[in-house]
């Protein structure tokens, strides 16, 4: 809802109360999911430059520059509020909405991830919000033909009236056949295709712009319905259009619907627009002009096509049976006017429409200290077993019951299955990128700013083990009600991590997303999700580099520890799991070891010294370890007594989770040559122990059969759902 | 050796197809949109129809796709022993209108589902299993219909005119429950008409077609399809 | 000619020429209260005829199907030769007649929508009112005929409703009865004048066979005020209601139903533990563009098995409800 502040602000500028329409349309593009009114100011924060990056932040995709005469692009964004209400439309809506998105930039889709959060499932509502939105993501995404290359989902209480669905869509494009979101030339004409236009999702984004309270049932309407096979014949139509160059600005109807496409068209292009709103092709007849403008009804985009073009335009979107009208032109005067039936039912200025906004005070409040202390840690008495619960937990376990419902292979494509530390893809150039998401909500609830340098640092080292080297990295940042001191707080210091990372690792930010106010009032009581900084990288292979997976693949190698280990268990899985709550300051964020670490598995990987690879993270080497026999016929036999750093135990050497290490098999041969890498880059490392044809985790003074691990490890979450 | 491949509205395999089989020597594959209708197929020696969501899947899987006028010309072209080839819900498409006997019901779990899994080759030589006779294939699947059903009285001549070249196996090549991805009846994973010269399978042969993707063994198959259409 | 059928105000003749076709002349004689009273009217016979001819071809021309073909000279009327079905349909709009006796109503109480009743047509069990269950179980007609009979009965109360409102005249109940003919048509049959049907004026003065029955006034002028009415009356003005149809499409028994196994898991696991077992069909909700006929009704049979279900696992059923 638009506030009174913005009211009178607008009152001001127009010298006159703005009509029903304009108040709609502000409503929708002065919403925070639209604006980012709260959260532009910081993105100064960011690196988002670089010489390959052909495309920043802005339009709809980032593209970067992968050489062989293509781009290749990207978009994030989150669906979260409409997957609560209505989680299998919601998610299927989110994925629709990204690639449009992507493909609204002149690419070609081929890829798809999602990164999920939900409460634990042993809550029935959060087993249905997941299959839901599981089935939404996979009947759409699987229906247009895209595959899910990656993906990760956390558990957490805090999630349980606040899902999260963030959705990303990867593509290319020949740089020749880019097209830009703006409307340059007074006197071309606006032309819409697509599907007609309803009353779904009117007002979503304001809708996503507030916190829940308990009349969620009424905001059912707001939810918007996809329809993938539409979607199909939209990209092939699309596609043809921009094969013959007939497309000279696109933009595709997301948020804020009518309103929001035209709005920032004209705003790029520094231009006006004028369109008809009785042109618009309706599904349900008696619709007024305020609802037409801000419908977000799905499948639609709008075009700005030169009139000497658009004849030829026509000729394909009739071939295609595809509903099309020529609503409007772009004028010259810097307004955005709407009428309907010749009547003048908006003109409000582009300026003032789109970041027109008075900017809202915001507060950053005071983020609760922590201690360094590890009081609470006891040393496990049967490692096994506790080794055991780890990898069944929630946040640990298998998730190939989601992922299975994903099709992960058409196009023919996909190098690397999900499963692996990131999804590989093939691109039309020859060369293999890899994609890869992460976040540690626990980390960042304990300390936002650390946690999410480190959860970057944790997606880095998923491309790394594999042998990638990062590329771009696109971001959704999901926390609370901004306008709470605390929630904003947290918020600021994300941005603050990120993009110190950003600047530690040369790695620009090229798109991205924020979604705020995931706070709900139950009961009179304030619950707010962990701040979720969701961090999307890809990284890119050197040519005819062959992936690099972390399954032991050879007997009698050697399994070394790259890295130093402290005792940081505070915010760890293994804390999560033996007090129920995570406390205390988070695993430190180390740019300098960490880039030490990644140079040196990376010129080991070019060299072709490593045989599997796994980074260390969530749940500490013991699980990193484990990971590494699941889906291998190997073992291994190692001494868990010299792990180099300051750890105190066995357990806290199996389950810290200290930045910047990696675990790599290396066989004997290559041993020296690999040693002298870990000098030359100034990381440690130790000799493990060894690779071995039995099927037993032996870890020396315990061990787990590996067949106990896989029961484990697969029963997690399977064990909840349908 | 001309092969039509078909695309529906909907259908979202069609590319793949087409480049898995330009790769193979001698095979001229081109894409016949279904609104060209019996005209699409003129030339046609073979025809390929790929998988993908026919008409969105709607109302059946492939059930909308089934009444499309090219049907027929298909359905006229295996008649004359043209090789035909469905995939996934090509398959589904060829059982709907009865070219292959059965239905593809929805799978046992009722959910999609998407996974690498071993197909036995039979004993009994078809044109598409030439040389792989008794083979364990890897290849993927992916797919929410591919639980394969049929009565009795169709079921038992299958089996014993040797026209179900491959069933769901683990990888020793046993075909057992676990194996079984779908439900299936019988761990059927394909089938071929009487004629032999039509093959409905769920599997995808294009997608374990070059190295990079994991797996080659659905080349064979492919390729002794193309030999098919000389 | 051979006549077919002597009825208490009607005869049906063989049409000499035409195997299927009759010639049904309207006598002068107008019965009530069971056939208890009896009167011969002179002009009653001609004026029943005008007015079933008129709301034959008036139905007919909102495409339903009925048994007249064109009239005769006289008060005849030629029309198709059918089996007749020994149900008779009524359906009221407002409370009169027996139905208020029934239930001790007060004549003229308007009913919230149109309800269809059924009767039994025969003279000695002085044609009693009949459940459709009890049609079905003594196999008296099939439950898809009787669905078919109660659906164009309700697309015939609306056309006619509308028609007599034209002429600010209140349709308030009115008889109908079905027959097949060879080829297995069902057909609407019999008459559709004054002597079948209540029509009531603003003052909700009966204009039509009331009048004898409780000797309220003049029949051949109520007649002729119906037909005069129904001569001002613009058909072409009543717009064409859509119907909708229902396919039901179930799994066979015996076939798996995967959806339904993991639907019925889910319930249990919500604690609904009290279900034995879930099978998940589909509904296809069809509107039609006019009334059903039997052709209709047969294309969308076709169409069911070729394309609304799969009949190797599943059956399909036609629900006009």
């Amino acid at each position: 809802m638009i506030t009174r502040e913005e009211l009178q602000h607008a009152t001001k500028v127009l010298g006159r109360e703005p009509t029903k329409t304009e108040l709609g349309m502000l409503d929708v593009l002065w919403s925070e999911h639209c604006s980012y009114k709260s959260s532009k100011r910081w993105f100064y924060l960011f690196k988002t430059t670089a010489d390959n990056v052909a495309l920043g932040i802005g339009e709809g995709a980032g593209l970067v520059d992968i050489g062989g005469g293509y781009y290749v692009g990207v978009a994030m964004e989150s669906h979260n509020h409409p997957s609560q209400i209505d989680p299998y439309n919601g998610a299927a809506t989110g994925v629709g909405g990204i690639i449009r998105d992507v493909i609204s930039q002149g690419c070609k889709a081929v890829g798809l991830m999602n990164c999920l959060r939900f409460g634990h499932p042993e809550k029935p509502h959060n087993a249905y919000l997941l299959e839901n939105v599981v089935r939404g993501i996979s009947e759409y995404g699987n229906s247009v033909g895209i595959p899910v290359v990656g993906g990760e989902i956390e558990f957490d209480e805090s999630y349980d009236d606040n899902c999260l669905v963030n959705v990303v869509c990867v593509g290319y494009v020949k740089p020749e056949k880019v097209v830009r979101s703006s409307a340059r030339t007074p006197g071309h004409y606006l032309i819409m295709f697509g599907s007609t236009t309803g009353r779904d999702g009117i007002a979503g984004v304001s809708f996503a712009s507030e916190t829940f309270s308990n009349e969620e049932e009424e905001n059912r309407g707001a939810v918007q319905i996809g329809d993938p096979l539409a979607k199909k014949v939209l990209i092939d139509t699309l596609s043809e259009l921009i094969e013959e160059e007939l497309i000279d600005g696109l933009q595709d109807f997301g948020g804020g619907g009518m309103t929001s496409a035209a709005g920032e068209l004209a705003r790029a292009g520094g231009t006006g627009i004028e369109i008809h709103l009785e042109r618009v092709p309706l599904r349900e007849d008696d619709m007024d002009p305020s609802e037409i403008i801000i419908s977000e009804s799905q499948e639609r985009m709008l075009a700005i096509i030169a009139p000497e073009k658009m004849d030829r335009a026509k000729v394909i979107l009739e071939k295609n049976d595809t509903t099309y009208a020529v609503i409007g032109t772009v004028t010259d005067d810097l307004q955005y006017t709407a009428k309907y039936k010749g009547e003048v039912v908006a003109s409000l200025p582009i300026s003032l429409l789109v970041d027109g906004f008075p900017v809202p005070e915001r507060i950053e409040g005071k983020i609760t200290a922590q201690t360094e202390s590890l009081s609470w840690f006891k040393e496990p008495e049967d490692y096994g077993t506790t080794i055991l619960m780890l990898l069944q937990s929630a946040n640990i376990c298998d998730r190939s019951w989601i992922y299975s419902q994903y099709d992960q292979h058409v196009q023919s494509n996909t190098v690397v299955d999900l499963g692996e530390n990131a999804g590989v893809l093939e691109f039309p150039n020859g060369r293999l990128l890899a994609f890869t998401s992460d976040c540690n909500s626990f980390w960042c609830k304990l300390d936002p700013q650390t946690g999410t340098a480190n959860s970057a640092a944790e997606s880095l080292r998923n491309l790394v083990s594999m042998g990638a080297r990062p590329l771009f990295i696109a971001d959704c940042l999901n926390f609370g009600n901004p306008e709470r001191p605390e929630s904003y707080a947290q918020f600021v210091e994300s941005v603050r991590g990120l993009g110190r990372f950003s600047h530690d690792f040369d790695i620009p930010i090229i798109g991205g997303n924020v979604s705020l106010y995931n706070e709900t009032v139950i009961d009179g009581k304030n619950r707010r999700i962990n701040p979720t900084p969701q961090i999307m990288i890809s990284g890119i292979f050197n040519q005819g580099f062959n992936p690099i997976k972390r399954n032991l693949v050879t007997p009698w190698a050697n399994i070394f520890l790259v890295g130093e280990t402290f005792p940081e268990l505070n915010g760890s899985e293994f804390q999560r799991l033996i007090l129920g709550e995570v406390k205390g300051i988070p695993p430190k964020y180390q740019p300098t070891t960490e880039k030490n670490s990644m140079n040196a598995i990376l010129e080991a990987h070019e060299r072709g010294l490593i045989r599997s690879c796994n980074n260390v993270g969530r749940g500490g080497i013991a699980v990193a370890l484990l990971k590494m026999v699941l889906k291998s016929d190997f073992g291994f036999k190692l001494n868990m007594d010299y792990i180099p750093g300051t750890i105190n135990s066995i357990g806290q050497g199996l389950f810290s989770e200290t930045s910047s290490r990696y675990l790599a098999e290396v066989t004997e041969s290559n041993q020296p040559e690999f040693l002298k890498l870990i000098e030359k880059h100034g990381t440690t490392c130790c000799e493990l122990g060894l690779t071995t044809t039995d099927p037993i985790a032996d870890f020396g003074r315990f061990a787990i059969r590996t067949s106990d691990a896989r029961k484990a490890f697969s029963g997690g979450l399977s064990k909840y759902l349908e | 050796m001309s092969i039509a491949v078909i695309r529906f509205p909907g259908t979202n395999n069609e590319d793949d197809v087409l480049r898995a089989l330009a790769q193979i020597p001698g095979a001229k594959p081109y894409l016949v949109q279904s609104r060209k209708g019996l005209a699409g197929l003129k030339d046609a020696d073979g025809v390929v129809i790929p998988g993908g969501f026919s008409y969105g899947d709607y109302l059946r899987a492939g059930a909308v796709a089934s009444v499309d006028v090219i049907v027929e010309g298909i359905r006229d072209l295996a008649e004359d022993g043209k090789p035909v080839l469905g995939i996934c819900n090509g398959f589904q498409i060829l059982a709907e209108t009865g070219i292959l006997q059965g239905v593809l019901l929805p799978n046992q779990s009722a959910r999609f589902v998407c996974k690498w899994v071993y197909l036995k080759v039979s004993e009994q030589t078809t044109l598409f299993t030439e040389n792989i006779e008794n083979a364990v294939l890897r290849l993927p699947i992916a797919h929410a219909e591919g639980n394969y059903f049929c009565p009795e009285e169709q079921l038992v001549p299958l089996w014993d005119e040797g026209r179900i070249p491959f069933t769901y196996c683990d990888s020793r090549g046993q075909v057992t429950d676990d194996a079984n991805p779908n439900g299936s009846i019988d761990n059927i994973a394909g089938i071929i008409n009487q004629k032999g010269n039509v093959l409905g399978m769920m599997p995808h042969p294009e997608r374990a077609s070059r190295p990079l993707l994991g797996s080659t063994d659905g080349l064979q198959i492919l390729e002794n399809f193309v030999r098919a259409t000389k | 000619m051979d006549i077919i059928h002597e009825g208490k105000v009607k005869r049906v003749f063989q049409e000499p020429d035409s195997p299927e076709r009759v010639i049904i002349e309207f006598t002068d004689t107008v019965t009530a209260g069971d056939g208890k009273k009896r009167q011969v009217i002179e002009g009653k016979g001609e004026l029943a005829c005008r007015m079933s001819e008129y709301l034959f071809g008036y139905l007919e021309g909102k495409g339903i199907d009925t048994h007249y073909v064109k009239p005769l000279s006289g008060a005849r009327l030629l029309c198709r030769k059918v089996a007749i079905y020994p149900i008779e349909v009524v359906c009221r709009n407002i409370a009169a007649g027996s139905f208020c006796r029934r239930y001790g109503l007060e004549r003229g109480e308007p009913l919230r929508r149109p309800l269809v009743e059924f009767f039994v047509k025969d003279d000695s069990l002085h044609d009693p009112l009949i459940a459709k269950d009890s049609i079905i179980l003594l196999g008296l007609l099939e439950e898809d005929v009787l669905q078919f009979m109660k659906s164009v009965t309700l697309s015939a109360n609306y056309y006619l409703t509308e028609l007599f409102r034209q002429q600010e005249l209140t349709l308030v109940d009115f008889k109908l009865e079905f027959g097949s003919t060879k080829d297995g048509h069902v057909v609407l049959a019999d008459e559709l004048s004054g002597d079948t049907m209540r029509v009531w004026d603003n003052d909700s003065t009966s204009v039509d066979k009331d009048v004898f029955r409780e000797d309220k006034g003049d029949l051949i002028e109520a007649y002729t005020q119906l037909v005069d009415s129904l001569k001002m009356t613009r058909p072409e003005d009543v717009s064409l209601r859509p119907e909708t149809v229902k396919v039901i499409v179930d799994p066979k028994g015996g076939i798996k139903n995967p959806p339904g196994e993991v639907t019925k898991k889910a319930l249990v696991r919500l604690g609904f533990s009290d279900v034995e077992e879930v099978r998940v069909g589909k509904i296809f909700k069809i509107q039609l563009k006019r009334p059903l006929t039997s052709e209709i009704l047969n294309q969308l049979r076709m169409m069911s098995v070729k394309l609304l279900s799969n009949p190797i696992s599943e059956k399909h059923e036609v629900s006009l409800d």
